[in-house]
Order: structure tokens, then sequence, then C-alpha cells
């Protein structure tokens, strides 16, 4: 792979371009914000309700009941409806509204309800762990091998710099696994599960964290697998099931876009050394390369948390996401001035690229293979 | 005394705010889900909203405000104050306004003076229209009559102090209190005066409420009002209105006193009191935040803001207003150290309270807004 290198003073410059975007989306914020953010919870908790509404009332026209209203069609359309519907609610709630929130996009309102401190997402991980091992360790150390526990979450191996293990046959089946549980995948990634099996950290150091995810963990699953399902009496397995499948939509979905975000061929790890002394020049140098965008419409960007926009979201990470669409025209202008790649492309190909990794960076290397460096 | 109005939360509240429900809504609480469906049904008791029912102009740069708040709002004590919310721009402004009406009224209500540097009194004085719905808090403060009312009272007010002290004397004469009610009251002149008519109009209903005006500018309509600002004479010229306190203030018995207004009045009936060696006896309420000394030597340093990672150097003003101007967003409220939103947790070095002067050193939880640094100080923001 070729690398266009800038020297210091281009990197200064084009700095201080992608900066001078950061200060005119800040300084506009405001109604238009504001507005956005609470009509995309209040359109979320409706969709919660009418979809978790839809799911009881598929429950009479089971035909097993034996009552007059007997329907397979009615049954199946609305469960699924109801299934769907909250997994697209649950969706919204993690990305564009609990992820964009936590990172501090509407802090700036001074509305709890927005505030990064007291957000709490549908979802089994705290969210004050994940404004930790997401918001700092992740969005500092961005693609940095060793210090980015983003890469691989502890189980993949993502990267050909990271060292070959017979483990790391299993691959496509692990990552897999992450997919289908990737809430406790989350829930689990600032305890550094990984860490207490290598011996680096003791069960003592990680308890406290450990604890914290379960009990939220707990009180998730407890209210779509218990306590929602106990509603429906004798018909609890319906509605654990429906629950069961919304969460894994939601987890697929995640997945898709959080690694189609940073795990495309042409994205660059970094190793640990680049971060010692950086200028903000070379940071906004390393979000861009270490970053790649999924095109889509408008919906789709609103799905994804505007994750989408994954390189405007590592450049700005604290700036509203929805502004992000309109940020990209400037980014990419000045990415072009500089002859810095852009990494773009559709969600198929991406993803695609993404699972072609899974699978070739299970075997061992052949031949030699190094990571880039910038 | 000042009794409630409404003594609690009402019944479909409690009903609804359950543990069972709130775990079905997890983890965001029932709450959250019914104020999408109607802004007035939230449970949130911290920010509860209210829809403006009536706006009264009380002088040129005054006016009074009547809240019809949900139903978390319970009651409140003459004297107490609320955090007012106002959304302007998508930002949310709070500041703490004084309840200004007899606390047996089931609306609310609060008076705001038009300050020329106050951008949320001029907002509420300016552009607030009947039927806009903003947010407040429980009431809150403990500037209030004690449980057990004295025979003699006397009040103290300047200017927009006025407003919980008119709440007290309000709440008082339609309690029918029969004790002695004095009140001495500076204003600017004559139209800028506050509740001036309603508060002649009970002197003349009540004997046992005797009044007396003071202007601070040159006014040819004062006829009865003194002028300048205070000074023992006013003190013992306001007692002696009522006959019943006249031996009293001949031997320099002073009753339960309560003072609200601007710095200097407070500083100077403070330290009134302090001579007359009767600072037990006096209630103040400050409505600013004292400013902050200037320190000679002893700003400087930097303040390092860990979570954002990023550092200034200090200037001397308080952490809120550093904070803010170096691009940091931390929550904040009253701006003057009552209501504890802008609560943070300091990691080191020392910080002065503005309001009370003490010093803290090392890891404590600190309001920035009172918050003065000294030397080097990191913060958890």
């Amino acid at each position: 792979m070729k690398q266009h290198t800038l020297s210091a003073e281009q990197l200064d410059s084009f700095g201080e371009e992608i900066g001078a975007i950061k200060q005119q989306a800040l300084s506009q914020r405001g109604t238009r914000d504001a507005n956005y953010i609470k009509r995309i919870v209040a359109f979320q908790r409706g969709l919660a309700i009418s979809s978790r509404i839809s799911i009881y009332a598929a429950l009479p026209f089971l035909p097993s009941l034996g009552l007059a209203l007997a329907s397979w069609p009615m049954f199946w359309l609305l469960i699924c409806a109801g299934s769907i519907g909250l997994g697209i609610a649950k969706i919204l709630d993690n990305m564009e509204i609990g992820h964009n929130i936590i990172h501090g996009q509407y802090d700036w309102m001074g509305d709890p309800r927005f505030h990064s401190k007291f957000y709490d997402w549908d979802t089994n991980c705290p969210s004050e762990q994940w404004a930790h091992s997401h918001n700092y360790e992740h969005h500092t150390y961005t693609n940095i091998l060793g210090k980015d526990r983003d890469i691989g979450y502890g189980i993949l191996r993502m990267d050909p710099a990271q060292k070959w293990h017979p483990t790391y046959l299993g691959n496509p089946i692990h990552a897999t696994l992450l997919m289908l549980f990737f809430d406790m995948g989350v829930a689990l990634h600032d305890v550094e599960v990984d860490s207490l099996r290598s011996g680096r950290k003791t069960f003592r150091e990680t308890w406290p964290k450990l604890k914290q995810s379960l009990g939220k963990t707990a009180q998730i699953w407890g209210k779509d697998f218990i306590l929602f399902p106990a509603l429906a009496g004798p018909l609890f397995p319906i509605v654990m099931a429906a629950n069961a499948v919304a969460n894994i939509i939601r987890n697929i979905w995640t997945f898709t876009i959080i690694f189609c975000g940073h795990f495309p061929a042409e994205v660059h790890t970094f190793p640990a050394h680049v971060c010692e002394n950086e200028t903000q020049g070379h940071w906004y140098y390393r979000q861009l390369l270490g970053s790649a965008n999924i095109e889509g419409g408008k919906l789709f960007h609103i799905m994804s948390g505007n994750l989408s926009h994954q390189i405007e979201h590592h450049l700005f990470p604290d700036v509203p996401a929805h502004r992000y669409a309109e940020m990209a025209l400037e980014v990419r202008k000045v990415c072009n001035k500089y002859d810095i790649p852009y990494n773009t492309g559709p969600l198929w190909s991406q993803y695609a690229s993404v699972w072609a990794k899974i699978f070739k960076l299970a075997l061992p290397p052949r031949g030699s293979q190094t990571s880039i460096t910038a | 005394m000042s009794r409630a109005t409404t003594t609690a939360r009402s019944a479909w509240r409690r009903i609804v705010d359950t543990p069972l429900i709130n775990a079905l809504a997890a983890p965001h609480g029932i709450g959250r889900y019914l104020e999408v469906i109607n802004p007035m049904w939230s449970l949130d008791n911290t920010r509860i909203p209210a829809r403006i029912t009536s706006i009264t102009r009380e002088t040129d740069d005054s006016v009074s405000i009547e809240l019809s708040p949900n139903g978390e709002w319970t009651h409140f004590q003459a004297g107490q104050f609320i955090q007012v919310h106002v959304e302007i721009d998508g930002r949310q402004h709070n500041r703490c306004y004084s309840l200004s009406r007899s606390a047996y009224t089931r609306k609310p209500r609060i008076t705001v003076k038009d300050h020329h540097d106050g951008f949320i009194s001029h907002y509420l004085n300016t552009q607030l229209k009947v039927g806009d719905r903003i947010a407040i808090s429980l009431a809150q403060g403990d500037f209030v009559l004690p449980a057990q009312i004295p025979t003699a009272l006397l009040f103290i007010a300047g200017g927009s102090g006025i407003t919980p002290i008119m709440a007290m004397i309000d709440t008082l004469l339609e309690h029918q209190h029969s004790g002695v009610i004095t009140l001495l009251y500076y204003s600017r002149d004559c139209n800028s005066c506050i509740f001036r008519e309603r508060l002649e109009e009970l002197a003349l209903q009540h004997l046992n409420f005797s009044l007396l005006m003071v202007y601070s500018r040159n006014d040819s309509q004062a006829k009865h009002a003194l002028q300048g600002h205070f000074n023992q004479q006013h003190l013992l010229k306001a007692l002696s209105l009522n006959p019943a306190l006249v031996e009293q203030t001949r031997s320099l018995t002073i009753p339960l006193s309560y003072v609200c207004g601007p710095e200097q009045l407070i500083n100077a009936v403070q330290s009134e009191y302090e001579l007359l060696g009767l600072k037990d006896k006096l209630h103040s309420e400050r409505f600013k935040a004292a400013t902050a000394v200037h320190l000679h030597g002893e700003a400087g340093g930097d303040i390092a803001f860990n979570q954002s990672q990023s550092m200034v150097t200090n200037d001397g003003r308080s952490l809120l207003e550093q904070a803010e101007d170096a691009g940091l967003s931390p929550q904040s409220g009253c701006r003057m150290g009552i209501c504890h939103t802008c609560s943070c947790l300091k990691t080191s070095g020392s910080v002065r309270n503005i309001s009370t002067g003490e010093i803290s050193h090392g890891e404590e939880h600190i309001r920035l807004c009172i918050s003065q640094p000294l030397g080097d100080v990191s913060l958890s923001l």
C-alpha cells in the first residue's frame, strides 16, 4: 500500500483547516440541534411503546387459543411489526440518541435529559463505562495497536500486526458470536475480561466494573426477558421470543455499522509511538486514515447514528452528529487539497471487506506483512 | 405557619411512578415516556413543567409571572425561591427567583426585575408570553419564618429584594397574624418601587402592619418617605411607627429581622446588627453570589480539566466562568452556589469559596460557580 506523507507544515495547515470546519459547526449550534434531538427522542419513545403494544396485540390472534379472532396472518403481521419496530427503537436509542448524547454532543443544551453525565441507554453496557472505553480510549488512541482495545475487542484478530495464535482460527465463529451478542460484548468491553484471562489484571481489580455491567444487564434483560413476557401470562415464551428477536436485530445492525467504520481493507492502524507529542494536525490525520464512511441516504445515516460518517465522527466526536453530512462536504474538499485518501463506500462492499479480513486474518501470516505507519 | 396549599404529589403520579412500572420503562423511567406524549405529564420533580397563566407588569422594569405547574409541585413556605429553567436558542438557562405571593395561593408567582445585565431577567420581562411553558424546581431555601411566629417582626427590603418579604407579609396577614409587622423598604424612587400600591393598601387595612418607604434618589413625590441609604435612624424610625414597639425601640431591643436586597444593603444591615450585638436576630438572603475578592499574587497557576484533557491559565475568576471560556460545557444552574448543579470533583489544588471565604484543599466535591482557584487546580471535568 502506498502512503502519501505530509510535511510538518502541511500537517499544521491541514489541521487548521479541519479545525475551522469544527469551529464553524460549534458556533452554529442552537435551536435546530435541540429540536432535532428532541424529535428523534420523541419518535424513538413512541416507536418503542407502539412496538411493544403490537407484540401484545398479536396474542389474541393466535389460533391455538381458539378465540373468534384466530388468524395466523394477523398474528405474524403484528408480532413481526412489533419485533422489528422494537429492534429499530433500540437501534435509535443506542446509536443516534445514546451514542451521540454520551459523547457530549448535546451537553451545551444544559438539559439533563440530553446530557452525557445523565443519559443511560437501553443496552447492557453502563453508559459511564462506555464513556471511558469508547470516548476516551478508542477516540483518543484510535487504531493504535495495544492502546485502542476496539481493535478486535480483545477477541478477534483484525489487524495483521496482531500476533497470530491458533485460537484466531476461530475468528469467523468468534465474530459471529460477537455479532449476535454484541450487547454483551460491549457491556464487558470496559471490564477488560481479556486482561483478566491474560493475567494483566486481577479479579479484584475487575470486579467493580463487572458487577456494574452485570447489574445493568440484569436490569435490561430482566425487563425484556422476564417482566414484559410475564405480562402475557401463559404466552410468556412468545413475548420473550419477540423481544429476543428485537435485541438480535439491534445487535447485528450495531455490529455491522461499527465494524464497517474501522475495519474495511484500506483503513490504517498505527504503532504506539505515534501518539507521543502528537500535533493536532497529525491527530486529525490519524483519525482520517483510521476511519471509513458508509454511503447511504438520510434514513440510513440516522439508523446508523450517523456513524456512517465515521470519518467526521472521529474528527469531530463532540459536534452534534446530524451535522456530519454537511460537514463531510467540507472535509472531502480539504482531503482532496492535501491528497489524503477519504475512505468511503456502500455498506455491502465495506461489510464484505470486513468479513474478508475476519477470514483472512484467522490464518497465520504468509510471507511478510507489516502494519502501515504514518 | 406557611402551611402548604397542596400537601403532596397528585394521586395518579404516585400510582404510575412505581418501581415495577419504572422497571418496565428501564433505563429511562416511565416519566420520560409520558413527557413525550404530553410535556405536562413529566414526572421529573427537578424540572417541573409550568404554564404561564398570567403576566402582570409591576413597574417599568419588573413583572410578576403567575405559574401553573403540574402535579409534581407540592408546596412552598413564604420566603423560599424556585429555580426557573428557560430554553433560549436550544440552550437551557436557569436562575433563582423568590416566590412573591402568599403561600396560601394555589399558583406560585415570581416577580422579576429586568436588570440591564441580566440575560434571563430581560428575557422574562420582554419575551415571555402567557401560555408559554417553562420548568421550575421545587421550592428551596431557608429564608423562612420560624415555626413559632414571634409577637414582633421587622423586615428590611431593597429593590427586588422585596419579593420573598412580600410573600411573608402576605402570608402573615392572610393568616390573620396579630403580632406587629414592620417593613423598611428601600427603592430607587417612587416609580421603581415594586408592590407599592399593594403594600400601602395592606398598611391601611391592617393596623398591626406599618410601612416605611425610603427612596435612595431625590424624589419630590415621596411625601412621607425618607431618603438615602440604610442607617440606624431609619431603623429606629421604622420601629417607632408602631406604638407597640416604642418601649422596645428605646431600649434597643430589636425584633426578629429579615433582610433581602442588594449586597450593599445586606452588608450595611449586617454590620449595624453586629454593632448592636444582635447578629442572631437577623436572617438575610442574597440574590447574587458575593463578588470574587480580587486576589493579589494568589491567582495564577493552571486549571487542568482532566476529562477533556485541556488546560487554561488561571485568571482568578470562578471556575465555572473559566471552564466555559475554555470551551467546556459543564452543567450549571443558579450560578450563586445554591442549586449544586455545577458540583464537580476537584482532584487536586485549592479553591476559595467566594460566598463563605472557606478554602478547600485536595480532593473534594466543589461548586464551580462559587469556587475561585488559588494556583494549580485539577478538575474531573
